[in-house]
């Protein structure tokens, strides 16, 4: 290739590279507006609302956010609760599973394994009706321990899946060590393998609370009573009341910033780690 | 447990004790999920055979699934399924490869890295919050509506629309939320693809001097059919049982015109108390998308590349 040619092509890709740019940024811009529209009619008062619906119209009007605070932070606080053990059941749950099925040899060992994956298949679908009537049949209605039960065992396939591989890529060694040492089974599970997973445990236990954060459907049917409900259940009842009397949106956008705030700082400290375990080349089949 | 620890154990007794130490560990999951999985599973095909109401069931063999099959409301909602999966699913993965390739060709690694974050955000906002902000914001029924003001402001329409309350425009509506689909974390999936593919073979295509476009047909597509076939199951599987819009806002209307079968069956289970029925609808579904799990199951892998 002669020089001539090589100045022109030069150009050619920072235009490229400049046409990436844009194409980018609308994308971004129309998966953030959505968000942008909410925090700037969130700090409207309902005369701002109705006549510069769309754009920023000052001054702020932040009482929204104290009224909304009073109305949504038992539901922050009930779907925290529900979340967080969820999450914490099913690490500690799959963890030792994982841990069994990986460092002891039992019979029917192959047999049980695949009846846990076997699970993936099962559409929640067919299951959440004779689950419900188990459930009630518990006497779980109205409790947060049922919906936080059925979620963790709906969590163990894939769990223990995720969990048994990086378990199995465990040095050796280390394990056979200990046992000249003479460490205990647990000792060995408490102070080798969970150390060591660290990062495998942290995608597993934001991906679930993630899940849990977001669930639905189970906290509908069994948190029946107002003083239990999640952030799911009772935005949609709220936001529709609230309208029906004031013909205002901008106390429950301030909810749904409120309600966001969680789950935006939990992963702005652990943002690297969760992109580091969704890029790390494991989800494919 | 007669096993007593000490020296004079012989090494078969040993191994049999281990052997139940590994049982006792995974214990707690393998009874929660033979109670809150497996003992569903089973009972549910029973009742699928039941007139169950809730409290009392009578055996009626297959009465269930003869009705399923002269349901016209049934199998339209398993065509409304499948439209709102499949467009779901192409709309879906060509935005987010669109995005991946866009930030994959991309020179500076800062300027990306921005990028990922802000893409990851949105989807960090509850679920709950985002479909209302879709359903009384972005695609509200008067004119306060955002979409609505768009288009009587250029004088598309002249009356609002009413979106997710209109028989003709709730499917469309249910497609296009959460335009343009490129948020959440799929993106990011793509991306991790296509940086494995083996830089020689990028350097080679570049010395060729291949045109961007044969060499996302030939090079990164193959590349990446693992992560495409990962996003096909679970788009179809989660795709056929999603019904948190109907649940929340269209409850299956208007005129059951985005009836789904995830709300039919909790529609009658939960409204109309015909467990055994919505049991059946269940197992129908099971079929469906075992079937449609087994079929992907056999698409080629990316490990056959390699």
């Amino acid at each position: 290739m002669s020089m001539t040619s090589q100045v022109p092509k030069k150009r050619k890709l920072s235009v490229a590279q400049v046409i990436l740019h844009v194409v980018i940024c609308v994308l971004l811009f129309l998966s953030l507006y959505p968000i942008y529209m909410m925090l700037i009619k969130s700090v409207k008062t309902i005369d701002q609302e109705i006549h510069t619906g769309f754009q920023i119209s000052f001054p702020f009007h932040f009482q929204n956010y104290a009224m909304a605070w009073e109305l949504v932070n038992s539901y922050i606080l009930n779907t925290f609760l529900i979340a967080i053990v969820t999450t914490l059941g099913i690490l500690l749950v799959c963890s030792c599973m994982a841990y069994g099925f990986t460092r002891y040899e039992f019979w029917g060992k192959n047999v049980l394994f695949m009846m846990v994956l076997a699970i993936m298949m099962i559409p929640s679908i067919l299951t959440i009706i004779p689950q419900y009537s188990m459930v009630k049949e518990f006497n779980m209605v109205n409790k947060r321990i049922g919906v936080i039960l059925p979620s963790i065992a709906g969590a163990i396939p894939m769990g223990m899946l995720l969990l048994n591989t990086f378990f199995n890529g465990l040095p050796q060694g280390l394990f056979e060590a200990a046992d000249l040492d003479g460490a205990s089974g647990f000792s060995k599970y408490y102070m080798i393998a969970l150390p060591l997973s660290l990062p495998i445990m942290a995608t597993l236990g934001l991906t679930s609370f993630l899940n849990a954060w977001n669930d639905l459907i189970w906290p509908q049917l069994i948190l029946r009573k107002d003083e239990l409900q999640t952030i799911s259940v009772a935005m949609n009842s709220f936001t529709t009341n609230y309208y029906k009397t004031t013909h205002s949106y901008a106390v429950p956008l301030a909810g749904y910033v409120i309600v966001s705030l969680p789950l935006i700082l939990v992963f702005s400290f652990t943002a690297k780690q969760f992109m580091e375990g969704l890029t790390s080349g494991a989800f494919k089949m | 447990m007669e096993l007593k620890s000490g020296d004079d154990m012989t090494t078969v007794k040993k191994r049999n004790y281990k052997g139940l130490w590994g049982l006792l560990w995974i214990l707690p999951g393998i009874l929660l999920i033979l109670v809150f999985s497996y003992y569903p599973l089973f009972s549910a095909f029973y009742y699928s055979l039941t007139d169950w109401n809730g409290k009392l069931a009578e055996f009626i063999f297959f009465d269930n699934f003869v009705e399923l099959f002269q349901d016209q409301l049934f199998l339209n909602s398993i065509i409304t399924a499948v439209v709102l999966t499949c467009s779901g699913i192409v709309l879906g993965n060509l935005a987010t490869f669109i995005l991946a390739e866009c930030l994959f060709n991309l020179k500076s690694q800062k300027a990306s890295s921005v990028y990922r974050f802000l893409f990851v955000l949105p989807c960090l906002v509850p679920g709950i919050v985002t479909m209302l902000l879709w359903n009384k914001i972005i695609f509200a029924v008067n004119d306060a509506g955002l979409i609505n003001s768009i288009l009587l402001s250029l004088n598309i329409i002249k009356e609002p629309l009413t979106w997710y309350a209109d028989e003709s425009t709730v499917l469309i509506s249910l497609v296009l939320t959460n335009f343009p689909w490129v948020a959440g974390t799929s993106f990011l999936i793509y991306l991790a693809g296509l940086q494995n593919i083996p830089d020689s073979i990028l350097e080679a295509s570049k010395l060729e001097g291949i045109t961007v476009m044969k060499r996302i047909f030939y090079i990164d597509l193959p590349y990446l059919m693992g992560q495409i076939r990962y996003f096909l199951m679970l788009g179809f599987i989660g795709g056929l049982q999603n019904y948190s819009m109907q649940l929340l806002f269209t409850k299956g209307g208007p005129f059951y015109k985005s009836m789904v079968p995830g709300y039919y069956i909790y529609w009658n289970a939960f409204n109309n108390m015909r467990y055994g029925y919505a049991c059946a609808c269940g197992v129908i579904m099971f079929v469906i998308i075992f079937a449609l799990t087994l079929i992907l199951n056999r698409l080629k892998s990316s490990e056959d590349l390699t």
